[in-house]
């Protein structure tokens, strides 16, 4: 590389000029007042979908504006409704942040740098600085809460799943009691009492849990162990009409 | 000059965002725009690198906090796809575990009433179909539970249907209206497809108890 392309130049301002320096600081103050803002109103990106459209970070980032449409429309179809296009106004505020965050500020920026002379330029330059460095800023420490909040949430969920999963197949034991406590001993029944009843194999022990039975006075006590996590369980007991009463949950599942 | 290049990228990523179409989702738009804007800044960045007025130490500094910038953002903005998708699937899955536990507990219990009925409560030494008949009326075969189930379940059971009755055994179907099943392609009994059915089949010997979808 030549000695003439390592020169500044000379009419534009200095390498790594006060004025430079000045507007880097200006857009941190702003940009660490935009995070905070940001957290204050919308929260932690991952659980702000509602408040699309306000505080700066979907304004910034318009994968956050996407994230809440696409979450919005898997509660739509949870509650049976069917699902329409975006509005409107969600289109043009997506195609408005990529077009800020994405063209303007860095355009402005990298084509300006070192020529901005005129007051409105100079303005302007200052201007898509500030929001440059403010993504630029952002999008590390938000892009890694993102992650920390995406796996904590997989976590939290796979353990609510495995408590889902496990209460189900308790109340599919609670029913086969019942049936047993019907049925006559001809067809392998307990003919009016629930004494006796011994659980399947397939019962016994499942992807998500081991099942042991204990006889009380009032019904039939089990003891779910998860099989998926070790000290997390559901104990409960069936009452001879397949009711289940008494609902205890241990470790992970409290 | 600058003017062009806000023109030409305003431009571009704007056709590229609305080429998919009107979707429900934002993502196709949203990364279809994003690709054509990743080029747009390899461009921006390449001519800025080549300018002369700027010195080389400024221009590499430059250059690098785009770079991790850029990488950040694609980092969060795939990140972010794979999490609201996979939320939107999870709340699908969630969806099927509520139905086949509400099943489970509403077809089973109505039957088994049944069933105690007809060995604790015969008197008159009814078959297993009049003793359902007698519990819910009229017990015709197609019949929708709205019409015979008792009030005080959690669900209204219009999707739960009587399909087979005799002395020796009754048959019912339960088919959720939209939480989904294990197979998208499944034809269910009298409505949707694809969504939570099961079967429960009633006889002397007992309940059996089969989630077909």
């Amino acid at each position: 590389m030549s000695q003439k392309t390592e020169s500044p130049n000379p009419a534009g301002p200095p390498d790594l000029s006060n004025s430079y320096l000045g507007s880097l600081v200006v857009g941190a103050v702003i940009v660490l007042a935009l995070v905070f803002l940001g957290s204050s109103i919308a929260g932690n990106p991952l659980t702000s979908f509602r408040m699309r459209g306000s505080g700066p970070l979907p304004w910034m980032y318009p994968w956050i504006l996407a994230a809440g449409q696409t979450i919005g429309n898997g509660l739509t179809e949870f509650s049976g409704n069917s699902l329409n296009p975006a509005e409107d106004s969600i289109y043009w505020a997506s195609l408005m942040s990529i077009f800020l965050s994405g063209i303007l500020a860095p355009t402005l920026t990298l084509r300006l740098m070192g020529r901005a002379r005129a007051p409105i330029l100079r303005g302007l330059y200052i201007v898509s600085l500030v929001m440059s460095t403010t993504f630029a800023i952002a999008v590390v420490p938000s892009g890694f809460k993102a992650y920390r909040a995406r796996l904590a949430i997989r976590e939290a969920q796979a353990i609510q799943g495995n408590k889902d999963e496990i209460i189900n197949e308790l109340s599919v034991i609670a029913k086969k009691v019942y049936e047993y406590r019907i049925l006559p001993k001809v067809h392998g029944g307990g003919d009016g009492t629930t004494h006796g009843y011994a659980l399947p194999t397939s019962l016994s022990s499942t992807h998500w849990a081991t099942y042991k039975l204990t006889e009380t006075p009032v019904g039939i006590g089990v003891l779910a162990a998860s099989n998926l996590y070790q000290d997390a369980g559901v104990t409960v007991t069936i009452q001879p009409d397949g009711r289940l009463q008494g609902w205890t949950y241990v470790g992970l599942f409290q | 000059m600058t003017a062009l290049w806000l023109l030409v990228g305003f431009v571009l990523v704007g056709v590229a965002f609305y080429l998919p179409g009107r979707t429900t989702d934002l993502w196709p738009n949203i990364n279809a725009a994003g690709l054509v804007l990743l080029a747009y800044l390899v461009a921006l960045l390449a001519v800025f690198y080549r300018r002369k007025d700027l010195t080389l130490r400024r221009r590499n500094v430059i250059i690098l906090l785009s770079a991790v910038s850029v990488i950040a953002a694609v980092l969060s903005w795939r990140q972010m796809e794979d999490q609201s998708n996979w939320q939107r699937n999870k709340l699908g899955e969630i969806g099927s575990i509520i139905g086949r536990g509400i099943y489970n507990d509403m077809v089973k219990d109505s039957l088994l009433v049944v069933l105690e009925d007809f060995y604790h409560n015969n008197g008159k030494k009814l078959s297993l179909g009049e003793v359902y008949k007698k519990r819910y009326p009229p017990g015709n075969v197609g019949d929708a539970w709205s019409t015979i189930e008792q009030s005080g379940r959690p669900n209204p059971p219009d999707d739960v249907f009587l399909v087979e009755i005799s002395d020796s055994h009754v048959v019912l179907v339960a088919r959720h209206p939209w939480y989904r099943g294990n197979n998208a392609e499944f034809l269910n009994f009298n409505g949707p497809k694809g969504t939570l059915q099961v079967r429960a089949t009633l006889t002397q010997k007992g309940l059996q108890y089969v989630t077909e979808n």
